[in-house]
Formats: C-alpha cells, sequence, structure tokens
C-alpha cells in the first residue's frame, strides 16, 4: 500500500515506495542511504535537515516524499562536483567552521541557497538567511566568516 | 599524620578515621600544594606540602 | 668511511636501556618554551571533508543488518508509584519482539548508590520520578509496530504529590521522593529522609568578623533556571548481544570506555566481550556522559535475541535527559572604601533532578574561586526535585555561582565607586592566594585576563542608547584522568594514532599536530582515530575539558616512546650503538666523531625495513594525566535592551581566556566562542518550564529557543598562553570555563542598560519587563 515516487535526487532519476505519511527525510535516509541530512528535531525548528527542492530550501522533516514526483531534490550528497569540493564546503573546512558537525549538512545547503539568491549578502543578511539552522557548538561566528570567504570567492571577488 | 604519597594517606585516613572509607571509595580528589589529583595516587607528598581532600568534581 | 665503535656490540645497543626508562607519565616542562613547527598552525581537520559532504556517520546513521527498532514507554506524571505493567498485550502483537521492563534489570550494583541511581533513571522501578521516566521499552520489526505496542503496555499509575521548585523542596511537608535520603554533612544526622541530600561548607577566616570591618555591604538573592545542553544531535544506540555474551554497541557518548564499563555493570556483563564504538558526536557539552538509553537498548536486544536500535526524538532529549541544576542563592560582599573585599559569605540551592547530586556542593566550591579573600564562607544545599536527573553541562555549577557572585561584586564596585574592572584586579586570587575552596593557588591567569581585559578596545567602546557593558569572571578546576594513545608507523612511512577519548571539538587534529610536531614530520603525514572499546585500553570521556589535554599529553608520550624504537632500528641498521643515534626532523641522524656524516635514516626508510629490524614500529602510552591546572576566563559584552518590550540583543562580545598553550587556535577560539554563545543563551533565553502538573510545557527548540545566527554578533576572543607546567607542550584544558562568565557578563550588562539590577536568569523579556515596571513604580 506503498506510494510509488519517482523524482529526482541530485540530479539522477530516482525511484522509490514510501508510505503516504513518511516524510522526506525518512525516505533520504532510510530508503536511499542518504543520511547526510539529519534528524535533530523532526519538527522543523533546527534545520539539521535541510535540502533544496526545487529551488527553494525546505526542512526535509516536514515535507512528505509521496509529494516528491516529478520534484527534484538536491542533498547534501550532491554538493560537491565528483572530487571537487563546492567552494562553500571548503571554506567551512578552511574557517574552522565546524566542530562536533552535525549541523554542516544544513548549514551548507541553506548558504547554497542563500547564496544563489543573493550572492553578495551583508553579514546581516547572512545571518537572517541562516536563522533556520541551529548550532551548538561554534557560536556562528566563523560560520559566518566562512559563507563571507566562500561568497566572495564565488563571485570572482 | 605522616604520609610520603597519595595511597599512603588514604590508607592511614581509612586506618584512623574509618568513616572516611566509604568516602575516599567513592572517589575523592587530592589537592597537593594547589594541583588536583584525582587518579595518580603514587604521587609524592613533599615534606610540609599543603594537602586538601576534596570533591572529586564532574565535568561537562 | 666511518668505522664501528667496537667498544659496542650492534645487537647490545639495539637492546632497550636501563637509562632510557619507558615514558609514562613523566614529561620535560623546559620544552614548553621551545618552538613549534606545528603547533599553533591551523591546519584542515581531518575529519571535515566527511563532515561537509555529509559522510560522516553520526550515532543515528549507522545499522545492524537485521536490526529492530526500540522505542520507550514514558511516564506522563511528575511523580507517581507504579502499581502494576502489564506488557502482555504489547508482546502479543506481531511483529514485536521483545518487551522489557525495570524486571529485566536486575539490581547488579552491588550498593553502589551512584550505580544504582543511573540505573533506577535509566528506567524507573517503584515509582516514576519525573515527567517522562522511562517505564517500559519495546523491540519491533517497524516503527509503526513499536509505536502500537507502547500503546498496548497497561501501566497503573498510584499519583503523588510533586514538587519540580528548588526552594519548595526544602520546606518541611513537600512532597518526600526518596524514602532512604538522610541529609549528609549536618549534625546529629537526621533521623527522617527529606529532599535534602547534602549539606557542604567551603571557605576560611572569619567572615562575621570580616563583615563588621566592612565598610559597604551588598546582600542579594539570585536566581537560575534550568537549561539544556541542547546539543543538536539526539541520543543514539544501536546494540547486539549475541547469546554467547559477546555484544557490539554503536552510539554517540562523549565515552564510550566508561558507558562500556557502566553498562556491563548494569547488564552483569563482561565488559571485555561488550566492543563499543563511539560514532562521530554530534554535541555533548556534558549531556552524553550519562547513559540514558544504552542500557535499555542491550537489554531488549539480549532478550530479542536481534540488534536494536533506540534513537530519541527531540521531546525525549529535552523531558529525559541531562538538563542543569536550577539554582536559589543568597550572596553577601563586604568591602572597604579602598577596595578591599573583607567578607563574602554564599548560600546556594541546587536540585539534581529526581537523584542526588553534588551540583550545589560545585557551586559552592567554585563561586568565589576567582578572588583573594581572607574571610570566605560557601554554603551549599543540594536537593531533590521531580526533573529528570541532572547532567554536568560544561563548566557544571560553575556559571549558576558566577551569576550570583559577580553581580554581587559588580554592585558592590558600584557602591564604593569604585571601577569594576580595577575592583576586580585589586581582590582577584593569584599565585599563594588561599582559595575559597582550600588549597592555595599556584601560578593562575585570572590577574592576566582581568589586564587584557582593561586595556582591550572594546572596554573603551562608545555605548549607545539602551545600551549597557557588563564584565564578569569565570573559573573551572579542569581534569585530566585515565588515558591512552597507540602511535603505530606504517610500512609506507606514515603515522596512524589510535585515540580514546572522542573527537567533540577538533581533537584529532590537535592530537595529530603533536605527533607530528614530536616526530618532525608534516601534519599530513599523521592521522588520528577514536579507537574502540576492543582496540584501546581504557580512557576516561571527555569532559571536564580533558580530552586534548590528555590525549595531547599520551600522544606526545607515546611518540616519544615510538622515536626510542626508531633511533633503535636506525641503530641496528647502522650497526652503532642507539646512543650515538638521535631523532630530529622526522629522522634518525648519527652523531659524534664516527658517524657523522652518515646520511639521515628517515622514517620512511627505516618503516620499509621495519620487518628485518625486529617488526613493525608502534609507540604507546598509558597515562594518568594529573595535575591539569585551573582555568579562568573575563568576558566583556555590551547589550541593547529595548524598554518597551525587555527584550536584550548582544551588540559586542569579548572573550579572554588562558589556553596555556593552542595547539590550534582556530579550535581553541572554537571552544571560546561556543561556550560564550550557549552562556548567552542561558543568560537572555533559555529555561525549562515546568506545569502545575510537574510536566515540561517546553519540550521543544520551537519553545526552547536557542540563539541562532541572527541572535548573536561576532564573538571577538584573545588566547592567552600561560604555560601549563603539567603539560609538556604547556596545554591547559579550555573546553569549559567560556561558558562560566557570560550569564554574570549579560547580567550586569542588561543591569547598566536598564538601571535595574538583575538578579534572575534567564533575562527574558518578560522577566526584565517586569523588573523595568516594578522599578518605576
Amino acid at each position: 500500500m506503498g506510494v510509488l515516487v519517482k523524482t529526482t535526487v541530485n540530479g539522477d532519476a530516482v525511484e522509490f515506495t514510501c508510505d503516504e505519511g513518511e516524510v522526506l527525510l525518512d525516505v533520504l535516509r532510510n530508503r536511499l542511504g542518504l543520511t547526510g541530512a539529519k534528524e535533530g528535531c523532526g519538527t522543523g525548528d533546527c534545520g539539521a535537515c535541510s535540502v533544496i527542492l526545487d529551488g527553494r530550501l525546505v526542512c526535509s522533516c516536514l515535507v512528505l516524499g509521496a509529494e516528491m514526483n516529478g520534484k527534484k531534490v538536491e542533498t547534501i550528497e550532491g554538493m560537491a562536483e565528483g572530487q571537487k569540493l563546492h567552494p562553500l564546503q571548503q571554506a567551512f573546512i578552511d574557517h574552522a567552521a565546524l566542530q562536533c558537525g552535525v549541523c554542516t549538512p544544513g548549514f551548507l545547503m541553506a548558504a547554497d541557497a542563500l547564496l544563489r539568491k543573493n550572492p553578495d549578502p551583508t553579514e546581516e543578511e547572512i545571518r537572517f538567511g541562516l536563522a533556520g539552522n541551529l548550532c551548538r557548538c561554534t557560536g556562528y561566528d566563523k560560520i559566518v566568516r566562512a559563507v563571507q570567504a566562500a561568497a566572495k570567492e564565488m563571485r570572482g571577488a | 599524620m605522616q604520609a610520603g604519597t597519595i595511597r599512603e594517606l588514604f590508607r592511614k585516613l581509612s586506618e584512623q578515621y574509618p568513616g572516611m572509607e566509604p568516602h575516599i571509595k567513592r572517589g575523592v580528589a587530592v589537592s597537593i600544594n594547589g594541583k588536583i589529583y584525582r587518579d595518580q595516587w603514587d604521587t609524592p607528598l613533599p615534606e610540609g606540602a599543603e594537602i586538601y581532600l576534596m570533591l572529586r568534581v564532574p565535568g561537562g | 668511511m666511518v668505522t664501528l665503535n667496537e667498544n659496542n656490540n650492534p645487537s647490545e645497543a639495539a637492546a632497550p636501556t636501563t637509562s632510557e626508562p619507558h615514558v609514562n607519565g613523566t614529561h620535560n616542562s623546559d620544552l614548553v618554551k621551545r618552538d613549534f613547527k606545528v603547533i599553533g598552525s591551523r591546519p584542515r581537520r581531518p575529519d571535515g571533508i566527511d563532515k561537509v559532504t555529509g559522510r560522516a556517520r553520526y550515532g543515528a546513521d549507522f545499522n545492524f543488518p537485521g536490526q529492530l527498532v526500540g522505542l520507550v514507554l514514558r511516564s506522563p506524571h511528575a511523580h507517581a508509584e507504579i502499581v502494576k505493567i502489564d506488557t502482555s498485550k504489547a508482546e502479543k502483537l506481531p511483529g514485536v519482539k521483545a518487551v522489557i521492563t525495570s524486571a529485566d534489570l536486575p539490581d547488579h550494583t552491588g550498593g553502589d548508590r551512584n550505580m544504582f541511581d543511573i540505573l533506577e533513571n535509566c528506567m524507573a522501578r517503584k515509582k516514576a520520578l519525573y515527567d517522562g521516566h522511562a517505564v517500559a521499552a519495546v523491540a519491533a520489526v517497524d516503527a509503526a509496530t513499536a509505536r502500537k505496542a507502547l500503546k498496548l503496555i497497561d501501566v497503573k499509575y498510584k499519583l503523588l504529590p510533586h514538587v519540580t521548585d528548588v526552594d519548595e523542596a526544602l520546606k518541611p511537608g513537600a512532597p518526600l521522593i526518596h524514602d532512604n535520603v538522610f541529609t549528609e554533612g549536618v549534625e546529629p544526622k537526621p533521623t527522617k529522609p527529606s529532599n535534602w541530600c547534602k549539606r557542604a561548607e567551603y571557605g576560611h577566616g572569619d567572615v562575621d568578623a570580616g563583615f563588621r570591618d566592612a565598610d559597604v555591604v551588598i546582600s542579594r538573592s539570585y536566581k537560575t533556571e534550568q537549561t539544556h545542553q541542547g546539543y543538536i544531535e539526539p541520543h543514539s544506540v544501536s546494540a547486539s548481544v549475541s547469546p554467547d555474551g559477546m555484544a557490539e554497541m554503536w552510539m554517540c557518548t562523549q565515552g564510550h570506555f566508561v558507558f562500556r564499563n557502566q553498562c556491563a555493570q548494569l547488564l552483569g556483563m563482561e565488559a571485555s566481550k561488550l566492543r563499543t564504538t563511539s560514532s562521530e558526536i554530534g554535541g555533548g557539552f556534558g549531556g552524553k556522559t550519562h547513559l540514558w538509553v544504552e542500557p535499555l537498548a542491550l537489554a531488549l536486544s539480549r532478550k530479542a535475541n536481534r540488534p536494536v536500535k533506540i534513537t530519541m526524538t527531540r521531546e525525549e532529549v529535552f523531558r529525559c535527559t541531562g538538563p542543569t541544576s536550577s539554582a536559589s542563592m543568597d550572596v553577601k560582599i563586604g568591602a572597604k572604601k579602598d577596595g578591599t573585599i573583607t567578607a563574602a559569605f554564599a548560600e546556594l540551592r541546587f536540585h539534581g533532578g529526581a537523584f542526588p547530586g553534588m551540583w550545589a556542593e560545585l557551586g559552592a566550591m567554585t563561586a568565589f574561586a576567582c578572588y583573594d579573600l581572607k574571610n570566605v564562607k560557601t554554603v551549599s544545599k543540594d536537593v531533590i526535585v521531580n526533573r529528570p536527573k541532572t547532567a554536568a553541562y560544561r563548566a557544571p555549577s560553575s556559571p549558576i555561582a558566577a551569576f550570583a557572585v559577580e553581580s554581587a561584586v559588580d554592585e558592590l564596585a558600584k557602591a564604593i565607586g569604585m571601577d569594576p574592572v580595577d575592583f576586580r584586579i585589586k581582590n582577584a586570587a593569584k599565585e599563594g592566594t588561599k582559595s575559597s575552596y582550600g588549597p592555595v593557588y599556584g601560578p593562575i591567569g585570572i590577574g592576566p585576563t582581568l589586564a587584557a581585559a582593561k586595556n582591550h578596545p572594546h572596554m573603551k567602546a562608545p555605548l549607545g542608547k539602551n545600551q549597557g557593558r557588563g564584565m564578569a569572571c569565570g573559573f573551572w578546576f579542569n581534569f585530566g584522568g585515565q588515558t591512552c594513545v597507540d602511535v603505530n608507523v606504517t610500512p609506507d612511512g606514515f603515522v596512524n594514532v589510535a585515540q580514546g577519548t572522542v573527537d567533540v571539538g577538533g581533537s584529532r587534529a590537535s592530537i595529530a599536530m603533536a605527533v607530528a610536531e614530536e616526530l618532525g614530520l608534516p601534519y599530513e603525514s599523521v592521522r588520528s582515530n577514536v579507537a574502540d572499546t576492543a582496540t584501546l585500553g581504557h580512557n576516561d570521556m571527555t569532559d571536564g575539558s580533558r580530552g586534548t589535554f590528555s590525549s595531547s599529553m599520551a600522544a606526545i608520550f607515546a611518540t616519544r616512546n615510538a622515536i626510542k624504537v626508531l633511533r633503535e632500528r636506525a641503530a641496528k641498521t647502522w650497526e652503532i650503538p642507539v646512543g650515538e643515534v638521535e631523532w630530529k626532523d622526522g629522522a634518525a641522524h648519527a652523531k659524534g666523531v664516527h658517524h657523522g656524516n652518515r646520511p639521515p635514516l628517515t622514517l620512511k626508510e627505516i618503516a620499509a625495513q621495519a620487518g628485518n629490524t625486529g617488526g613493525p614500529v608502534a609507540g604507546h602510552a598509558e597515562i594518568t594525566a594529573d595535575g591539569a591546572g585551573v582555568s579562568f576566563a573575563t568576558h566583556i559584552a555590551d547589550v541593547e535592551t529595548d524598554p518597551e518590550t525587555g527584550r536584550s540583543l548582544v551588540k559586542r562580545y569579548t572573550v579572554i581566556q588562558d589556553a596555556g598553550k593552542a595547539l590550534h587556535p582556530s579550535y581553541v577560539e572554537g571552544q571560546f566562542q561556543g561556550g560564550a554563545a550557549q552562556g548567552i543563551g542561558w543568560a537572555l533565553n533559555e529555561e525549562y518550564v515546568y506545569g502545575k502538573d510537574g510536566r515540561l510545557q517546553n519540550a521543544g527548540f520551537l519553545d526552547y529557543r536557542i540563539p541562532v545566527c541572527s541572535d548573536l554578533p561576532m564573538i571577538d576572543t584573545q588566547i592567552l598562553e600561560i604555560p601549563n607546567p603539567n603539560h609538556p607542550y604547556g596545554v591547559r584544558g579550555v573546553g569549559e570555563t567560556s561558558i562560566v562568565p557570560p550569564l554574570a557578563a549579560l547580567g550586569i550588562a542588561v543591569t547598566n542598560a536598564t538601571g535595574v539590577r538583575q538578579t534572575h536568569v534567564p533575562m527574558s523579556p518578560p522577566r526584565v519587563l517586569k523588573s523595568i515596571k516594578s522599578k518605576a513604580k
């Protein structure tokens, strides 16, 4: 009695069957083996499960897997291009913008979504752009600096 | 009381004050001249050293 | 052509010499002043790529083949007798493979009260002691079946009156939570049980006389509310127990060796048969130093004879795991007009949740630790309430006590018309000061942090409308503990390190740096991994700011032992005495007139020949890393408080702390910033809210709001390096102290912004608004 869903994940055509009430996060983690998105709360408050759905940042714990038919899902696993890290990924490593790292995939998704819309954000715009993601280790200082550095690099500045 | 190491101190304390033994078994720390030792019972106690028995504190 | 020294038989030369004992727990402290090549640089962390690509595996990212889903049934009542639990319907549900209650967890603790408390906290026995206390657990083929099974368990409760407030719990006639707790530390020994589990007293001198000598005495009461460590990763454990008693566990923990030992004891297993792997850990801050569901997963797996995975929900994390105490404190301090403190007193009442704790006592020890006081006395009262068992949270209790004491110090400085920084400098503890908790201090770092604060540009920056500045000091003990490290040279000439302390903030990088430094190799040649409990000796947890301090110490000693082996191998290869071989810059060098012109033998060359010179090259160290050295910090905070709403925003924040020696400065800064941010959350917003029914009202991140990115400014850091003589590189633990000053620094800042002394943390908008309005009346 599952729902058959045909969708695109990180550019690959994917087919899965899921329960009607099953959230995208559980589909990614339990059915597709993509455990980069984390469940920090299951209520859309922490952003650790952030993915980009048809170009829009969402908490994958708040959308249903059954609704993914014909959509495009981007997760942390698709962010690097082969061996080459995305400038945001590289900046997070270079600027020590992670400690435990469990929030990092969500932050990278959120930062990516922000920079696509606004390639040259102010510090305040970065802070509000990332306000849906919780980090308990860093105090956000190094995360903001990493996003600033990546944005600059991506602009070719 | 004369003791050359933490171990000797604990042994003598337990002998002279049997009430201390459960506390020592439960875990105490020893401050020797301001430095706190928790585990190294062969740590020497220097002549005239200031010795304090302390709560073995937990940490985050 | 170099001739062999014929007085030395090469085979003798290669044998271990008595003049160079196995390095274990000793060091050469003059190395502290050496020029470092790797230490102090900022290389990339070895776990970086895995963490930015989603490959890193945390607690919930692991699965055993054929595993079951474990779920826990929790008491909805704050205090209730468990009259009967009927699990028969749940057991009959198809797909349910095991149901357990406390009957499946017999007492193996042998009279050890602490272990029994852990056992009873993991699964309620006769009574449910708080909202969320586990009463039963199930393992089923999937989550839906497990959820159904929980609903089929019939628990008959007899409700009992409850108490969740620390002061109420002390009152005569308060609901009694344990009938076997008699106040420790009072004479005569009480004959009746109570919720007051322990009294302790610290201090010296004569405080009454000291107060009589004072020109000004400040006296006030303070409160702080209960907070949670708020790590982003909920607890998750996967356990697999075989019928022959062999077992495996994968979990997120701050100490997999300690968890193994405790789980083995609670389950009546042999520790050697329980192999435990720590996953990447998604934050802990003390909350992952305690067992919660791990023994339940083992018990379920044992009963079902299948692997079982339990992953907590966020709501469970809030309702059932490690919050701090909430506290109520009275502080009195007196000073002369010249700024000399003549006496200081505090009574601290903290709760340990539903079990006896020593949290108030920790507050009593740390409260006045920053100051040089002739007359000081602190009294602690540890109290039991119907809330979850208190767990350590980063420098446990110290931030609470510092809030009260530093606020009082600020008020007193103002009352005698002295600058609060100068007042603290005048009274700061220094080498030779008798600390308020007993011992006399050696060289300590409070003075330098205060001097740095006084000279910091932040202290002189102008403030805007409705803005206020506060500064405060903080103290934490730090400790070391049991630690071991293996250093293995690989046949291709690189180095693998096995550390036993869980990496919570970059310690794998820091420890690899220390090993590279000792060997004279580039950082990239060394990789450190966290070993599981079957492959390395016991290690204490990553707590007490000990992870990098103690594992880097063990790693340095282990590397020195490996270097000794490397020198022996070079001596064998060269057929010269080992005494004529020295190690520098990643290679063995023959020294002395006879051999000086030999080309050095690199680590790579020695590794390649290892099979012909005696086998694999390795070094080990097993140490008790005592002598961690106490830690101090000074913070400066600017806030803007909206007088209409009472909302406070942090505008600028500076952390100044002594790191001894910063192995990897970025990670030291990260600890400073992270601790400050947690303290800011505690100061301004975070609190457990209990209803009259004794139930937690805000068990989620929406209503228990931790600081988000837009709540905070950049957090400036200043690392002071006053070498710790007890570590070969001078390292001091840095993880915890940074959470100590923020509550007070912000309390003082909001006081200065509003003109009303803030005495109750968190200073949430309604609370601050109320304080402003009460003053206006």
